[in-house]
């Protein structure tokens, strides 16, 4: 009966009443912990859950709870298989879970409070940089330690709590990635980090005085803050890596703080950065090397007896280290920070291969989001050397040397020689045929009326292939090649632009005048190359339509590297962009880049351009030199019309300002068009040039017109961010787009002939609401032409020439989006979910609210109007001698994303406004619309209406065409989930529906326009293997 | 940090001084009378040169004269005007017409002696180039008669004031067809 009721309690008790406890204890012979009363070394591994192509933001805990345990059961085996019984993570782990893992493995797990190492929210603002003295700050992370200690204090399976994460880095480190280490600039800064944090020990302590507290400290950096400010922290943590010996780190940690230190990171990664290689060996080296150290330095052996064991930095690579939002499927070798402890440093370089730290290495995903681990030598020799226990009587100094000496390292690691000899012979064969890509489609199609497509449907067919080959003729090269074969083309698609379209027929003239059908066709042609060359010196990667990022976030303050990223509309419009190379140097030529090619972004002139970034403390100097080699002569969009062939040169300054960023730099460009002629206009009160009322002056281009200046600066002022720029540009000073990311679509022109500015407000009214107002002023230097027809007198036989609107193509500048503004744009954005910012480029995967949107107003004031657009017509590209008359245009834009549970994802947008054509037509279109799209799990549907719009080309906005009503709607299903990097194989129907009025492309000239309407619907599949 | 900004400050300022001062002669109109012809480049108004859109003596080099203009032009009998007016559409907009009345006007500076002496065997190569241009570049050259509306053949005209001037036609040769109408073959 004892025993039942016994037996009763236990069942009926919740786990949380059986919580360990966790003692110090302390002695002459040294420190050690004890959990229950049972000794404890921390065999402890820093352990995640991220995929190959996520990074981060990845969060295991929101997957449905049979992912989790799938994963928990994978991972937990092979750790608990190892011997580590501790875990510490980067996220928050439910309670659930941390007792799940204890149970089932008897893995412990540290709770780690970043102590907003990497931001907080603050009065439901984001702060992204906690300012330690700000009392604001200080309350908000402590009061959220406090829920978070009453969370966790009656939790099984908790080992310890701990305080931050290389917050004494952060006070001087500007990224969030790893940098060279800091200096003592910071000192003052420091005292209100260790008060903060000791004042997070005594509040813990408090609530929970059943578990020790520790913090991550960077190395022993401020010891003596800590000594005197963190006297509730029982244990010293630190991140530590010096390489196979701490040296001095335990005697300091017990001499200044009379505690037991435990290393909260520490490790070895296996990429040697001097041989360029994988080097799992070298890892193991290190890492016994380390552990070996821990034991002799453990209590009662001796040394100093302040090793209490560590978290092994860390369980699996993370591919997503480098860069952290790019590159997330590609597993860098970059090694971003340099390290003299270790066995690969080189003079003047970087060893520290962050994506490369994991002591086991990681698969792709497979459909269902799972991977598989491949343990390196580390795994073995940590396993093997953890089977010694450094508090066992008999264990001693030379016990510990002689387990340590018989680890054999080099048999310990031919488990991972054999499996990684595997995965490289699948994945690193000198030529390997990585993908392929079948794009197989019929359509039918049709129209009412006096549409072109009128008639008997028609039905045709499209077949499109893409082989992809991956060379890697050694480690130091790789490339990759996509070419495109063609089958059949249909011939009768409403949208006659489109990728394949290079094989539709056409009819020309011929000699004799007669109408021959003909067929543009290049079977084969390249889609994407690219090939990367490392060498010690440099790094060059060539790239053939392959997108680039802009060199803005490096100090290209005027933009003169632009973006090129331009997803399906190098396809649609069969652009060859960007085609170039890059040269990144290293070493003695580190900071310098090179960038060159015959259309590095869509539009380009062939040319080169060098960056020199050079960091003079806080100060960022940055170089840039821009040279077109040659005019580019055509274009295959009027979105990338390129410009005349010019030279550019920027300087550009940044550093901290008031408490936030500022940019200065200068430009000096177009210094070729100095002493061309063009004519501008200006106001007179007479009666001016042939009754306009304009004076007429044909002027030259000086050397004063090749200046420009620009400024910009950023600060975080309580609630808001504030975003302020302004520049002077000199008539032919063109610089290239602003970059920067936000979510405002209301961009000051980078464009020359123009001065003004732009003030922008991001205001936090709550967690999940901000308002953020921007307001621009723009003034052309030179304003533009009014067209003024030519005028032969038949009396006086006198010729009055004409004026043109300029254009970019014959004049040496030109009034387009540097055109006189005084605009307004009113942002919101609602997004409960901060962390995972909404303008993402792929905010339609990350975004993890339930509903997030953002509605965009704008307002634009243009007093005058524009010089001539460029487009492209029948005889090549060429201007309009116009623009549309001055007058205010506007336009509001709403973004939604919403998570509405069940798997599925809605995302879409609408928009309204009244705006302009951008060629010479001056009827005004007021214009509505919206998309809606669903993914769930592998379906994918999208729909999209819009009224009275422009067709989905680049020439119907140029020329006017619109449609009173279009539809385009597109079902799919495939063999995995919807990604946007990836597609995968789908299956699918899609369809097209349009009415046609007087504006509308494809109406009979001449003829009633009623019941003319154009539809479309087409099956696909597309496989992709 | 404050020098840096001072001397910022400073340039821009300069560079609104120097940039916002008045520049520029006024555009008035002009006798066509007083118009030269550049005799120094023997490819000026030839398809597919575009080099007349920057030579100085050019009036129309800034903007082309109108659509309607152009025929005032042709009009006023002011053949280096109208050879201008013609080569400044040739070089914009590529067609046989201009490039057939590029010709003409050509042709009578040479014969009216309205370049030197020493200019004037240039003068009659390019006459004869332009021509030339028609038959080679322009297969479907037409002109409009005097409503506009009826188009013909120009290509014909261009084969006779070629051989008018002494070029040579070959490989073109002018028959007339089973309909009675002329044509060129090769």
């Amino acid at each position: 009966m004892k025993g039942f009721l016994i037996t009763l309690c236990l069942l009926t008790t919740p786990a949380w009443a059986q919580v360990e406890t966790v003692r110090v204890h302390s002695d002459a012979k040294g420190y050690k912990l004890s959990v229950e009363g049972k000794d404890f070394l921390i065999r402890g591994m820093n352990w995640g859950y991220v995929p190959v192509g996520t990074n981060y933001s990845y969060d295991l805990w929101s997957k449905p709870t049979d992912f989790i345990e799938t994963v928990l059961h994978r991972e937990m085996k092979l750790l608990k298989a190892m011997g580590v019984n501790s875990i510490r993570l980067f996220n928050t782990v439910p309670p659930k879970w941390i007792t799940w893992m204890r149970d089932k493995y008897g893995i412990y797990t540290a709770v780690n409070h970043l102590m907003g190492r990497y931001g907080f929210d603050v009065n439901g603002t984001f702060v992204p940089n906690i300012d330690y003295n700000n009392p604001a700050h200080r309350k908000a992370i402590l009061d959220d330690l406090k829920s978070t200690v009453e969370r966790f204090k009656n939790v099984r399976g908790v080992l310890l709590y701990m305080l931050g994460n290389e917050n004494n880095y952060g006070l001087h480190w500007t990224s969030h990635e790893i940098e060279a280490l800091p200096g003592k600039a910071y000192d003052a800064k420091a005292v209100h980090l260790y008060t903060l944090l000791g004042e997070a020990a005594t509040i813990i302590k408090a609530i929970d005085p059943k578990r020790p507290i520790t913090m991550t400290n960077g190395d022993l950096q401020y010891i003596d803050l800590i000594e005197k400010h963190c006297g509730d922290v029982d244990i010293m943590g630190t991140n530590v890596y010096r390489g196979p010996s701490m040296r001095d780190l335990y005697d300091k940690v017990k001499t200044i703080l009379k505690r037991p230190v435990l290393f909260s990171e520490f490790g070895a990664d296996a990429y040697n950065a001097r041989d360029d290689r994988e080097d799992h060996l070298m890892q193991a080296k290190v890492l016994k090397a380390q552990w070996e150290e821990i034991y002799l330095q453990s209590y009662g052996h001796g040394g100093a007896g302040t090793a209490v064991g560590g978290f092994v930095f860390q369980w699996s690579d993370g591919w997503w280290k480098y860069k952290q939002h790019t590159n997330l499927d590609v597993h860098d070798t970059n090694a971003s920070w340099p390290n003299r402890g270790y066995p690969d440093f080189v003079e003047n370089g970087n060893n520290m291969n962050e994506e490369w730290f994991g002591i086991t290495a990681k698969s792709r995903p497979d459909d269902d989001g799972h991977y598989t681990l491949q343990p390196r030598a580390t795994y073995y020799v940590l396993r093997d050397a953890w089977s010694l226990d450094p508090y066992a009587q008999n264990t001693d100094p030379k016990v510990i040397k002689t387990h340590f000496d018989t680890l054999d390292i080099n048999r310990l690691g031919s488990p991972y020689d054999v499996a990684s000899v595997k995965a490289q012979v699948q994945e690193s064969n000198r030529v390997q045929v990585t993908g392929l890509r079948m794009y197989l489609s019929g359509t039918f199609s049709g129209g009412r009326g006096a549409t072109e497509h009128a008639g008997p449907d028609v039905y045709d067919h499209t077949e499109s292939f893409f082989p992809e080959v991956t060379l890697r003729p050694s480690s130091k090269l790789n490339g990759r090649l996509v070419l495109n074969i063609l089958g059949n083309v249909a011939q009768n698609r409403l949208d006659k632009t489109f990728y394949e379209n290079r094989g539709r027929e056409y009819l020309r003239l011929d000699d004799a005048g007669q109408s021959v059908t003909e067929t543009d066709l290049q079977p084969i042609r390249v889609y994407q190359a690219e090939f990367t060359v490392k060498s010690s010196v440099a790094d060059i990667h060539g790239f053939y339509r392959t997108g680039h990022y802009h060199w803005g976030d490096e100090g290209d303050l005027f933009g003169l590297y632009r973006e090129a990223n331009y997803g399906p509309n190098t396809d649609i419009y069969n652009g060859v962009a960007p085609v170039g190379a890059l040269v990144t140097g290293k070493g003695a030529l580190g900071g310098l880049k090179l960038a060159f090619g015959p259309e590095i972004y869509w539009g380009a002139n062939p040319m080169v351009i060098a960056k020199y970034q050079r960091s003079l403390g806080a100060l960022n100097l940055t170089l840039v030199h821009q040279e077109d080699i040659a005019r580019r002569a055509q274009t295959t969009s009027s979105f990338a019309v390129p410009e005349q062939k010019t030279r550019k040169s920027t300087l550009n300054l940044e550093f901290p300002f008031l408490g936030g960023r500022a940019a200065l730099g200068g430009i000096f460009a177009g210094s070729e068009r100095v002493g061309r002629s063009f004519r501008w206009q200006r106001d007179v009160a007479g009666r001016g040039y042939l009754d306009q009322g304009l004076d007429v002056i044909d002027d030259q281009i000086n050397w004063a017109d090749t200046l420009g200046a620009k400024a910009r600066f950023n600060w975080n002022v309580g609630r808001a961010i504030i975003h302020l720029q302004g520049g002077y540009y000199g008539l032919v000073a063109d610089g290239g787009p602003n970059n920067f990311p936000t979510g405002w679509r209301l961009h000051q022109s980078g464009r020359g002939n123009h001065y003004g500015g732009e003030l922008g407000v991001d205001f936090a009214v709550s967690q999940a609401f901000r308002i953020e107002p921007k307001v621009l002023y723009q003034q052309p230097l030179i304003g533009p032409n009014k067209p003024i027809g030519d005028y032969l007198s038949p009396t006086t036989g006198i010729y009055y020439p004409g004026v043109g609107a300029r254009n970019v193509l014959d004049d040496p500048f030109a009034v387009r989006d540097n055109r006189e503004t005084i605009a307004g744009e009113l942002l919101f954005v609602f997004d409960p979910t901060p962390e995972n910012w909404f303008w993402n480029w792929n905010r339609t995967e990350t975004e993890t609210a339930g509903f997030a949107a953002a509605l965009s107003i704008i307002y634009r004031h243009h007093p005058t109007t524009q010089d001539g657009h460029v487009a492209i017509f029948d005889t090549g590209m060429a201007a309009f001698g116009a623009a549309p008359p001055a007058r205010d245009t506007w336009d509001a834009n709403l973004l939604w994303v919403s998570n509405p549970g069940g798997g599925a994802r809605l995302f879409g947008s609408a928009y309204v406004g009244n705006q302009d054509a951008f060629g010479d037509d001056s009827r005004r279109v007021f214009r509505y619309g919206t998309d809606v799209n669903m993914w769930w799990d592998r379906w994918a549907f999208t729909s999209a209406l819009k009224f009275d719009d422009w067709g989905p080309y680049d020439f119907h906005r140029d020329f006017n065409l619109t449609y009173p009503f279009q539809l385009y709607s597109d079902v799919s299903w495939g063999l995995r989930k919807l990604s946007l990097e990836n597609a995968g194989t789908r299956i699918g129907i899609r369809a097209q529906y349009r009415r046609l009025d007087r504006f509308s492309e494809g109406l009979i000239e001449g003829s009633s326009y009623v019941d003319a309407v154009e539809y479309e619907i087409g099956t696909y599949m597309d496989i992709a293997l | 940090m404050k020098t840096i900004i001072t001397r910022v400050t400073l340039w821009v300022g300069l560079l609104c001084i120097v940039a916002c001062g008045e520049t520029g002669e006024f555009l008035y109109g002009a006798q066509f009378e007083a118009l030269s012809l550049n005799t120094n480049d023997p490819s000026l108004g030839i398809h597919p040169s575009q080099t007349v859109l920057n030579d100085p003596n050019n009036p129309f080099r800034f903007e082309r004269s109108g659509e309607e203009t152009k025929w005032d032009i042709e009009s006023a009998r002011q053949p280096i005007a109208a050879f201008y007016s013609w080569a400044t559409w040739l070089a914009t907009e590529p067609t046989g017409e201009h490039q057939y009345y590029v010709g003409l006007n050509l042709k009578a500076i040479y014969q009216r002696n309205l370049v030197p002496e020493s200019d004037g065997e240039t003068v009659r190569q390019l006459a004869i180039a332009a021509f030339r241009s028609v038959l080679d570049n322009f297969p479907d050259a037409v002109t409009y008669d005097i409503t506009g509306t009826v188009a013909y053949p120009i290509r014909p005209d261009a084969f006779r004031a070629l051989e008018s001037l002494g070029g040579d036609p070959s490989p073109w040769s002018l028959v007339v067809d089973l309909n009675g109408e002329e044509v060129l073959v090769r």
